[in-house]
């Protein structure tokens, strides 16, 4: 059971990543479509915010902590995505009257995660955000193919639906999504212990003064007494 | 089968730097984050301590000038340098009976530990630095070059680079206070860097120069890689010796966007700008090995050592400090002045000595 799962995973995450139009057909072997899909979505989420980690330890969080907002970033980028599937096809329909079940929208997004499983490749000194931005790319190119094939666009059409579709999670944000990202935050505060858009500078200069003055009294002091 | 077995390395090879670059910034964020404590190596320090006392070198209330020399990624530990290097230290130290060269941090760890030293891989790293005495061109040697060099990277790296330079700095505010160094003396302080060494000087140099208050800071990059750093803003100045054989160090012009002539706002161009920087060119020195700055055995057409040559122009530079005009206040808490009344105290003593 376990296994059959973890092969379809794998099956998704490959074809997705080698551009297979058919990616959605393959997983759809399985009868747990959904919850392949969303393993996607989780991996690809808890490895990107490995790559992006370090606001996590400049906050200076517990391992278990560090473990725990793996688990609620991949959730929160499930969201995100969650939140594509519906404008996609709220957008299919409206400009060019196609019909996408939600259902297999909602699928079709997590799969376009998989790239996002190399994240944690962002660790990687000074390379590490030129690999975040060909992720990106990947993922949305990976976007544009799922949604020309299931969609039964041409590449002009998903080009205007996925374009429109990322303006609009661009406007949502920062309009009516600015209640969602308080709650975000409140709960990352809650358990984490700190927020992604934490003002690192701020923490830097906090941390940095008190790592330098208890070397400064360490070596006083035994200076002193010798 | 050849083909299979050489993609085989290929991948191989990719991988085992994947898994390096990935796991190069952990040591030092987990470090800031708590999850590693505070290990630090003393066996370094207080064996050089104990050397000071031996040679009654002057005691630290007599040292006018503090040198931090950090090596370059061919290192173990601060004092598993690379062989060419301790004789030329030597030699500076000599030259500048005023002033105290340290030679004990290891600028490629937050905490000071050396490769060999208490780390999970502790024992392998023994293993490949007992190789060097035997054989100094041994491609096992290439290991510690890789992983020091990811460091340099952290450093060099604008999301980590707080963290690892705040690291470095901390400890060689440590070595300092180990070796005399009071806070609010207002002594200047040298960092000397060789090759990625450089950046690692540059970027402790924005925290350095905060926690010494005001006293005089400068970095010297001899053939160092450096990035478009914070620090070069927050030193009195940075001089960047080279050999013009040398593509390592041009690597840092051509790899750090910062420095590129198209970037007026990075720090680099704000520095130069501000006349923080000064390049100084050695002759044709390669980066390492035969022909290299440190190089004891070749020699210009002149008949002059390379070691020679490198010697003579850092020491010119450490005595000689800025290019700023005299203030006439000997009291001033100026840095300039100050570093030019060390610069003369040392130039004195070094005639003594010869005379």
């Amino acid at each position: 059971m376990i296994l059959d799962y973890l092969y379809y995973l794998w099956q998704a995450i490959w074809n997705a990543l080698i551009f297979n139009p058919r990616v959605y057909e393959v997983v759809s072997e399985y009868q747990q479509t959904f919850w392949v899909t969303l393993g996607v979505a989780i991996l690809g989420g808890a490895s990107l915010l490995i790559g992006q980690s370090v606001v996590l330890f400049v906050n200076q969080v517990t391992p278990a902590r560090f473990i725990l907002s793996m688990v609620l970033n991949g959730l929160q980028f499930a969201i995100s995505l969650l939140v594509w599937a519906v404008l996609l096809t709220f957008l299919g329909g409206l400009i060019f009257d196609i019909e996408v079940p939600f259902r297999i929208a909602i699928r079709i997004m997590f799969l376009t995660a998989a790239p996002m499983v190399f994240g944690f490749m962002v660790l990687i000194p000074y390379l590490g955000l030129t690999i975040q931005k060909i992720l990106q790319v990947w993922s949305l190119l990976i976007t544009i193919q799922i949604v020309n094939f299931e969609f039964g666009t041409n590449l002009f059409q998903s080009l205007i639906v996925v374009g429109l579709g990322w303006l609009l999670t661009v406007l949502l944000g920062s309009t009516i999504g600015r209640p969602i990202t308080a709650l975000r935050d409140y709960i990352w505060r809650k358990f984490v212990g700190a927020t992604l858009d934490a003002d690192i500078q701020e923490v830097y200069q906090r941390i940095a003064r008190q790592k330098v003055d208890q070397v400064t009294q360490q070596e006083l002091e035994a200076h002193s007494g010798s | 089968m050849v083909v299979n077995l050489i993609l085989l390395l290929i991948v191989g090879l990719v991988l085992f730097l994947l898994i390096l670059g990935v796991m190069a910034p952990l040591e030092s964020l987990g470090w800031y984050a708590g999850w590693v404590g505070e290990k630090v190596d003393k066996s370094d320090t207080l064996a050089a301590l104990s050397e000071v006392e031996a040679t009654k070198q002057p005691l630290p209330d007599e040292v006018a000038h503090y040198i931090v020399y950090l090596s370059g990624i061919g290192s173990f530990t601060g004092s598993s340098i690379p062989m060419e290097e301790p004789p030329f230290l030597d030699a500076l130290q000599a030259n500048l009976p005023g002033s105290i060269v340290i030679d004990d941090v290891f600028p490629y760890s937050v905490t000071n530990v050396g490769l060999t030293g208490e780390r999970l891989m502790g024992n392998v790293w023994k293993q490949v630095e007992a190789i060097r005495p035997v054989n100094p061109s041994s491609n096992w040697l290439y290991l510690v070059v890789v992983r020091n060099l990811f460091q340099v990277a952290v450093s060099a790296d604008k999301r980590y680079g707080p963290v690892y330079n705040l690291g470095v700095a901390k400890e060689v505010w440590r070595t300092l206070l180990r070796h005399g160094y009071r806070p609010g003396s207002n002594k200047p302080v040298t960092l000397i860097g060789t090759s990625g060494g450089g950046q690692v000087a540059v970027g402790s140099a924005t925290y350095l120069s905060t926690i010494l208050e005001g006293a005089p800071l400068r970095v010297v990059s001899l053939g160092g890689v450096v990035s478009s750093d914070e620090g070069l803003l927050n030193v009195d100045h940075f001089y960047h010796l080279y050999g013009t054989l040398d593509s390592t160090q041009a690597l840092g012009q051509k790899v750090f966007p910062g420095r590129w002539p198209g970037a007026v706002n990075s720090e680099w161009h704000k520095a130069e700008a501000a006349g923080k920087i000064t390049m100084i060119e050695l002759g044709p020195f390669t980066h390492t090995g035969p022909g290299s700055m440190f190089d004891q055995a070749s020699v210009l057409p002149d008949g002059r050592r390379h070691f020679d040559v490198t010697l003579e122009k850092l020491t010119n530079v450490l005595v000689t400090f800025y290019d700023r005009p005299k203030e006439t206040d000997h009291h001033s808490h100026d840095p300039a002045t100050a570093t030019e009344l060390v610069a003369a105290e040392d130039t004195a003593k070094a005639d003594n000595n010869s005379g």
